[in-house]
């Protein structure tokens, strides 16, 4: 159990880090991405697209670290819900555009999919979360 | 749990400052109708003919290779080398010196006349070739 739950850590860490790596490393792509999706005004969107994928990497790095988790894994948290929502919107629209998940990635369209990576982030982080919180008895000092 | 995301906020916020102070203004990468982005230009399946828009100075300086020197100035001496270089099925993209400059938009207008098939404007210009 635990290394599965080390394996997953490390997963998702890495996915998350990777994502950021190549969002920071094409922010004009980044931002087109974002405005295909017409929730955010243009200030906004330039903001985001600095500010997320650094977001996503220190996060991810604190997860492969295993510092900081309990606040990494609430902020990825937070993150997926605002991805899935914006992806359901998009689908909802009709729009016909990439994802953005990984930058400048993608063909546009593929909602179904993005969305059942993002859920599948988000049950990963949740059963981290979970993971996390349950204090074992011997560090309690029951023996 | 409250104290370790704000830090993270906090380093995002500070690390985007720094990105956005060393990288300075970011245009988005779509392309207005009518353009094309370098990557998608790049892929074009034949190769596209590219028309450079510039003044000949500018031309002689540095252009895509291939590219055809064409602007409102020099159009009745070098439009007729650049219909002979099209070929059907080949589009064709137009840059100029500045993002979405008049200079490309005009040629690409009058080439569109010619009906020569697709013609784009080179989103970001000559620097989205020369600085990607």
């Amino acid at each position: 159990m635990l290394w599965s739950r080390a394996g997953l850590r490390l997963l998702v860490g890495g996915v998350f880090a990777a994502a950021g790596t190549l969002k920071a490393a094409d922010p004009g792509a980044f931002l087109a991405a974002i405005e295909n999706y017409h929730l955010l005004p243009h200030a906004l969107a330039v903001a985001a697209a600095f500010y997320l994928p650094y977001l996503e990497i220190l996060c991810g790095a604190c997860l492969l670290l295993r510092r900081w988790q309990a606040g990494a894994l609430a902020l990825l948290g937070g993150l997926m819900l605002v991805f899935i929502a914006a992806l359901a919107s998009a689908w909802g629209r009709g729009l016909d555009i990439a994802c953005g998940c990984f930058g400048a990635d993608g063909e546009p369209g593929h909602y179904g999919l993005a969305l059942a990576r993002d859920l599948a982030l988000l049950a990963a982080l949740g059963w981290l979360w979970r993971g996390g919180r349950r204090v074992p008895k011997r560090s309690l000092g029951t023996r | 749990m409250l104290r370790e995301a704000g830090g993270l906020l906090l380093a995002a916020a500070l690390l985007a400052l720094a990105a956005a102070w060393v990288l300075g203004p970011i245009e988005s990468a779509k392309a207005e109708a009518g353009e094309i982005t370098l990557a998608d230009a790049l892929h074009l399946q034949p190769p596209p003919l590219w028309i450079d828009a510039r003044s000949p100075a500018e031309y002689e300086a540095g252009h895509v290779p291939g590219a055809r020197l064409l602007n409102p100035e020099n159009w009745p001496r070098n439009v007729p080398g650049v219909l002979e270089a099209w070929e059907p099925g080949r589009c064709t993209v137009v840059y100029c010196a500045t993002p979405g400059g008049q200079a490309s938009q005009e040629v690409a207008e009058r080439l569109r006349a010619f009906q020569l098939g697709p013609v784009f404007v080179l989103h970001g210009g000559w620097k989205a070739w020369s600085h990607p």
